[in-house]
């Protein structure tokens, strides 16, 4: 059936060495990507209570039908999802998302994802050349993977499976009518970082994509598994490609106009940038030496140039504030961009380094760490913000040296161990805003980001609301503009879209409106929307949601018409959009019980405590900035800047009460045997009543 | 657009070698300054120890290419360095010491007309700041390339 599936998903156990599969229809009912991730989790992974580092921990890595197809900003996505080393004060299951070329390739090949458990005696990677799957030896007897950083890894992999060939073509299979291609395969692997077991290792993808949060490159090490390899002869079989075609003109023609660029507020990217804007990290197309790439299928080009001059090639986003954090902040604007090459090279998450530094300068600063101190660190802190200082930080933390034995954990456990996380945690000082994870976008403001992150297992990073909301409206007054749209007729534009609510009270962010009935409907609304939308169809996070479009008559961008347009062109199904949002609800419930199977308890809902007090003097997290969103105060809409709120222990603790509730949970926060059952997940309520937990 | 572009007026008397020498100092832990810098995939908040380090992080600022569509696209650093200027001149003037800047800083600023516009205000923060710098590297006899190469490899 050409429905956008490949039909099968690799089982891959390095224990026994045995390669399986499992049919995708028996998981179609989650759409793909993240829902199907957790579906195969909680059948393959039997008790769930093992620890990230445990052999019979399953890692996925799953597409959906919309990958490997010319569905905008969704080609590319791969959802990656295990129990985490990463998480804290429990390694949670969670999840990551990348984009670049691994899932479509995947897809050309034959699977729609990929599952790997057990533990290889040693190092390993997975060679996948469409229906041919190899466990190959990646010791220094071997390919000789093993210690390399992710760059050189992925470089020595083009070469293994490329064969040396002269050609540009190569052919895989015995003529080349079996297949030919003349395209590298796409590789995922793990630097020093995983095979060392840091907790916050990244898997890394073609330069700086990458699965960042959650410590799946300490995953890939603990099964001594340095990379994946895919290469794919095949194609994706369309339901309706006309309709898929017809679709895309559609979205050409309103999304981005080309020839016409008109941006929001003058300067200012809209979300729809395209065209080679390369819009997060800045690389116009005509920059010298530089060529902005995407991911696949996609226009919009966030990473980084790569060329033979180029620094941090691919990297996007965060990973190039590394630069900022471990240089520019201690008095170096000439710190070098190779401080984020180094980083990529290891794997590591930057979030988790770029908020320990801060915190340990403090501690130097206060006399309590450097040589002979309370903490004893040889680290040359008086050169802070040097090339030479990030190279020995970065160094002690990957290799287990000096306090990175300690550091190695990640911040909330080296905190703890020295005694450190009570004070430092409420103060501020350490920056940690739920489950061990950094403080991203700000919780007492963006209380749905906060909520939705407490209420998980990580920070959210889903940049919808933030982006409409916070950011366009704080940055139109700080450049003297006008905003887009006055508040009432923003909230009713993006409320009418939030299916099947379409309640704009949702959109309240008012000091009493965040704890509010209508904001529970919000965050609950958030998560499913986002569940399915974004991380089980798997647009990607900077493409969708299309909210406020430059573009477009009164600024209305293309959700929620866009989401499930592409998706039924594609599958030949007929979703709704509220139908997305639904299974999103059942997949959010279905991550809630496997939580509850590893030993969640509400306290696991609770943010951190500086989030709750004004610290004085100043602490790391109190800053002033503006951050301007719409409340409805007095009987009417406006914007306001909600800067210096505080959240409140008791309305919080109300709050998820009745979260609780709307979601059918029980007083605990555990989906209630009949909440699960309504959703059609009486396997996770069989296993849940089984375990004595419902 | 309503955006100002304003030159900076005030002239800062050069200060003595003391002066110099405590205007460049690292304050202590609970006397340091937070910024942030914005951007749209997120906020990162930083501790800032010393006028030097103000300076490198208005460095990372582009807010003020605003109107120059070509040069906010092609600059990779895309982002705002945020610190309100009545914030910084107080930290300049009850732990840098240096009232004159501190002054200066709250008189520049209070010549933009829109109490929200921020691009033109860190243009005054930065080039007043940066301008008290150099004073302090000519007085201390401090060579600003070699010390700018002294950061990157040290």
């Amino acid at each position: 059936m050409a429905n956008g599936y490949a039909g099968k998903i690799l089982v891959v156990d390095l224990s026994s060495g045995e390669i399986s599969s499992l049919d995708t229809a028996d998981y179609a009912e989650y759409g793909g990507g993240h829902g199907m991730g957790s579906a195969v989790f909680f059948d393959l992974c039997e008790d769930k209570t093992i620890s990230a580092f445990d052999p019979a921990n399953v890692i996925t890595f799953m597409s959906g039908p919309i990958q490997g197809t010319l569905a905008p900003f969704g080609a590319g996505r791969c959802e990656v999802q295990a129990i985490g080393p990463q998480p804290w004060p429990v390694e949670w299951f969670t999840r990551s998302n990348f984009g670049g070329r691994f899932s479509g390739m995947l897809k050309f090949a034959g699977w729609d994802g990929i599952a790997v458990t057990g533990k290889a005696e040693k190092p390993v990677w997975i060679d996948i050349r469409d229906s041919d799957v190899t466990v190959r030896d990646a010791s220094e007897t071997g390919d000789a993977l093993w210690g390399l950083g992710t760059y050189d890894a992925e470089s020595r992999i083009y070469e293994l499976v490329r064969g040396g060939e002269e050609s540009d073509w190569t052919t895989y299979g015995a003529s080349r009518d079996s297949g030919r291609l003349a395209q590298n395969p796409a590789v995922v692997s793990c630097g020093q970082a995983g095979e060392n077991l840091v907790r916050y290792a990244a898997l890394i993808h073609e330069g700086g994509g990458g699965a960042g949060q959650g410590g799946f490159g300490a995953v890939f090490g603990s099964k001594n598994l340095k990379a994946i390899s895919v290469i794919g002869t095949g194609q994706v079989a369309i339901a309706d490609p006309q309709a898929l075609m017809e679709a895309r003109a559609w979205w050409h023609e309103n999304y981005f106009d080309w020839d016409d660029y008109k941006p929001s507020l003058p300067g200012l990217h809209s979300y729809g940038e395209g065209g080679g804007g390369g819009n997060q990290s800045g690389g116009a197309l005509r920059n010298v030496g530089q060529r902005p790439i995407g991911c696949m299928g996609c226009t919009k080009l966030c990473h980084g140039g790569r060329s033979a001059t180029a620094e941090m090639p691919g990297s996007s986003c965060f990973d190039t504030w590394y630069q900022a954090q471990s240089g520019v902040m201690w008095g170096n604007p000439a710190a070098s961009p190779s401080n984020t090459d180094l980083l990529q090279q290891y794997g590591i998450n930057a979030w988790e380094p770029s908020m320990q530094l801060p915190w340990l300068v403090g501690l130097y600063k206060q006399g309590i760490l450097g040589p002979g101190k309370e903490i004893d660190s040889n680290l040359p802190f008086d050169q802070v913000g040097s090339d030479a200082f990030n190279a020995a930080f970065l160094d002690c933390i990957v290799n287990g040296t000096d306090i990175g034995a300690d550091l190695k954990e990640g911040a909330a456990r080296a905190a703890t161990k020295w005694g450190r996380y009570e004070q430092d945690v409420t103060s501020g000082d350490l920056a940690i805003a739920m489950h061990g994870y950094a403080h991203h976008y700000d919780a007492r403001t963006e209380f749905e980001w906060g909520a939705g992150s407490a209420l998980g297992d990580r920070d959210i990073n889903e940049h919808d609301i933030t982006w409409v909301l916070y950011w366009h409206t704080s940055m139109a007054p700080l450049y003297g503009q006008p905003q887009a749209l006055p508040a009432k007729e923003m909230v009713e534009m993006i409320g009418a879209t939030l299916l099947p609510y379409a309640d704009p009270m949702m959109l309240d962010f008012s000091d009493e409106g965040i704890y509010s009935d209508n904001f529970v409907k919000f965050v609950s609304w958030h998560r499913a929307y986002t569940r399915f939308w974004k991380q089980s169809a798997m647009y990607c996070d900077w493409g969708i949601t299309d909210w406020l479009n430059p573009w477009a008559d009164g600024y209305k961008g293309l959700t929620p018409e866009i989401e499930p347009r592409f998706y039924n062109a594609v599958t030949g199904s007929d979703t709704s959009f509220e139908q997305g949002v639904e299974m999103g609800t059942k997949i959010w419930n279905l991550d809630r019980a496997i939580w509850y199977l590893q030993g969640r308890k509400p306290e696991h809902d609770l943010l951190a405590e500086w989030q709750f007090r004004r610290q004085t003097p100043a602490a790391h997290s109190t800053y002033e900035i503006p951050y301007i969103m719409p409340v409805y105060e007095n009987g009417e809409w406006a914007y306001k800047n909600l800067w210096g709120r505080t959240l409140d222990h008791a309305k919080y603790d109300d709050f998820l009460k009745r979260y609780y509730a709307f979601e059918g949970w029980d007083a605990n926060g555990c989906p209630t045997a009949e909440t699960l059952k309504k959703h059609g997940l009486d396997k996770a309520a069989d296993e849940l009543a089984a375990a004595g937990i419902v | 657009m309503a955006m100002e572009f304003v030159t900076v007026d005030a002239k800062l008397a050069i200060p003595g070698v003391e002066a110099a020498r405590a205007f460049l100092q690292e304050c202590g832990f609970d006397d340091r300054l937070v910024g942030v810098l914005m951007k749209a995939s997120g906020m990162l908040p930083m501790d800032l120890y010393s006028l030097e380090h103000v300076l490198s992080f208005f460095a990372y600022d582009n807010s003020d290419a605003i109107g120059d569509e070509a040069a906010v696209f092609q600059e990779r650093r895309l982002g705002v360095s945020y610190l309100a200027p009545g914030r910084l001149a107080r930290w300049i003037s009850e732990v840098v010491g240096d009232r004159e800047l501190a002054e200066a800083i709250e008189v520049e600023a209070a010549r933009i007309e829109d109490p929200h516009v921020y691009p033109p205000r860190m243009r005054i923060m930065r080039e007043l700041v940066s301008a008290r710098v150099l004073q302090c590297y000519e007085v201390l006899g401090i060579d600003m390339e070699a010390e700018t190469a002294s950061a990157t490899s040290r």
